[in-house]
């Protein structure tokens, strides 16, 4: 795919975040394009999801700049737990999105009618009347997804979001999201702990310290289509890969740094 | 129903107690003989219990109001919240006897609302701060979601905050409603009346100083029978409230 400025949805540049007066991070630069898919992986407090607050704006940094070329309304969230709200049905769960957008709601018989899309497109068709008490883990995390895509957003930012569900679960939500990825060309950004995950699912891979820094990073060829990328999986370049960044990890396990 | 047998139980060893021992009646009297009591002393008994009642019911009417807003102003407002704190800590710490005579001078040509005033200042602390800690209590993931599309306070304290806190706050509720009888009883004991209407606590009162053992245990029976039914219906209220709004403690799912 070719990629020009107009592309450009979020471009951090040398960016740092101090929060309660802790340097989270420290010179970050990203420009996350249209269509792009960003992995975030690294240790457990090393301000990867700051960094998502930070895209989407939840946060301002401490020094750098943060360039947004895309409406607010345009980004959404999923997080690692569904986070759906028990006394809504997964109908009213969904249109809470379109609640949350001001100026840019849809029309009621829009609205329906993107929630049964939605719905369909997750496999939940049956389920607009439920209530979250009433879906399993996988259901529910697949409402998540629904009620992230209910903006039709250019950036999903995904915070660990397949990590409490078990692999048949797993494996279907991430191939839907390469699915919604190719058709929508939407971009979106990552935070993960599994080196695999990442490798699978993103063509831009930025690991992490424990302090912040990003110490690598890898750019896959994204010439292919999306959903190709499973293939990757058996495949002598994904092992390489794989390989490559467990010895990163191991080298900073050895100075003290990763703790995953 | 086994509290029942067990009431029933206590009620026959207390009986076969006095009995058997021949416990003087102004120690402790036979459970038959505060029935009697009760059932001698039924009027006015039913007259102390309206006004008891009514001053409870009205503590804790005006308890939950002013505390839910204020729990609901600290939470939104830090300046409220920073204002306030010095005087929460006062009602959590300063006893309602020695601020009663106070009251008694201020209110002094309505008693009724020196004996309110007492009783709200027992029950309203848990009320605040039950809604304050509930409201801080959403899911932050939400919460992360509401302030991305800059939703308003007013919105998220709506769709959000509110619905997540309600757990928190009927138990607040329920707290205040045991409270408020509390205080309503010990705000006659050290206030008094004001010689107008006479509620349980004056009959407790009365009934020590003349050493009516029994008519005190009847005053004390129709107190607790008070509080445990204030108790069930809150504790009732509560869980319709929740299982209608389906409303989990820990808040998303």
């Amino acid at each position: 795919m070719k990629m020009n400025s107009e592309n450009l949805l979020v471009g951090c540049e040398d960016v740092s975040v101090v929060l309660s007066g802790r340097r989270i991070v420290e010179g970050f630069s990203l420009r996350i394009k249209r269509g792009a898919r960003v992995g975030f992986l690294g240790p457990s407090g090393c301000g990867k999801s700051t960094l998502l607050n930070l895209i989407s704006g939840i946060i301002e940094p401490a020094s750098g700049t943060v360039s947004r070329h895309l409406p607010v309304e345009k980004i959404s969230f999923v997080f690692q737990d569904a986070s759906l709200i028990p006394w809504k049905t997964v109908c009213g769960n969904l249109q809470l999105v379109n609640d949350l957008m001001g100026s840019s709601r849809l029309a009621k018989e829009q609205l329906s009618q993107r929630i049964v899309n939605l719905l369909e497109q997750v496999g939940l068709s049956e389920h607009l009347n439920s209530f979250p008490d009433q879906l399993s883990g996988g259901m529910k995390m697949r409402v998540a997804l629904a009620r992230a895509l209910m903006n039709s957003p250019d950036l999903l930012l995904l915070d660990e979001p397949f990590s409490a569900l078990d692999d048949m679960t797993r494996e279907r939500l991430q191939d839907d999201l390469l699915k919604m990825n190719a058709a929508n060309g939407s971009a979106f950004v990552m935070v993960t702990h599994n080196i695999d995950e990442a490798l699978l699912l993103c063509s831009h891979i930025c690991v992490f310290s424990q302090d912040g820094k990003v110490i690598k990073e890898f750019l896959f060829d994204d010439r292919s289509e999306a959903i190709e990328m499973r293939l990757r999986r058996e495949s002598k370049e994904f092992a390489l890969f794989r390989n490559e960044v467990r010895q990163l990890w191991n080298s900073q396990s050895r100075v003290g740094g990763v703790n995953a | 129903m086994r509290s029942l047998v067990v009431i029933i139980l206590l009620l026959v060893i207390w009986e076969s107690a006095c009995r058997i021992f021949s416990i003087p009646s102004w120690l402790l009297p036979k459970p038959s003989a505060v029935f009697a009591a009760l059932s001698k002393d039924v009027t006015s008994l039913v007259r102390s219990f309206f006004f008891t009642a009514k001053l409870t019911v009205c503590a804790f009417i005006l308890a939950v109001v002013t505390g839910f807003l204020v729990g609901v102003l600290s939470h939104i407002s830090k300046g409220f919240r920073e204002g306030i704190f010095p005087f929460s800590i006062l009602l959590q710490t300063t006893p309602v006897v020695s601020v009663a005579p106070l009251l008694i001078i201020w209110f002094r040509n309505n008693a009724f609302l020196a004996l309110l005033a007492c009783s709200w200042l027992v029950c309203v602390y848990p009320m605040i701060s039950s809604t304050f800690a509930g409201l801080g209590q959403s899911d932050a993931n939400l919460q992360r979601l509401f302030r991305l599309y800059k939703s308003g306070v007013w919105h998220r304290l709506w769709h959000l905050e509110l619905p997540s806190a309600l757990p928190q706050i009927m138990n607040g509720v329920r707290i205040t409603g045991g409270l408020a009888l509390v205080g309503a009883v010990g705000a006659e004991f050290v206030a008094g009346t004001g010689g107008q209407e006479l509620g349980l606590a004056y009959r407790l009162l009365m009934a020590a100083y003349n050493q009516e053992t029994a008519k005190l245990f009847a005053a004390l029976a129709v107190v607790s029978a008070f509080g445990i039914a204030v108790h069930f219906l809150l504790s009732y209220l509560e869980t319709a409230v929740l299982r209608k709004l389906r409303v989990i403690k820990g808040s998303a799912t």
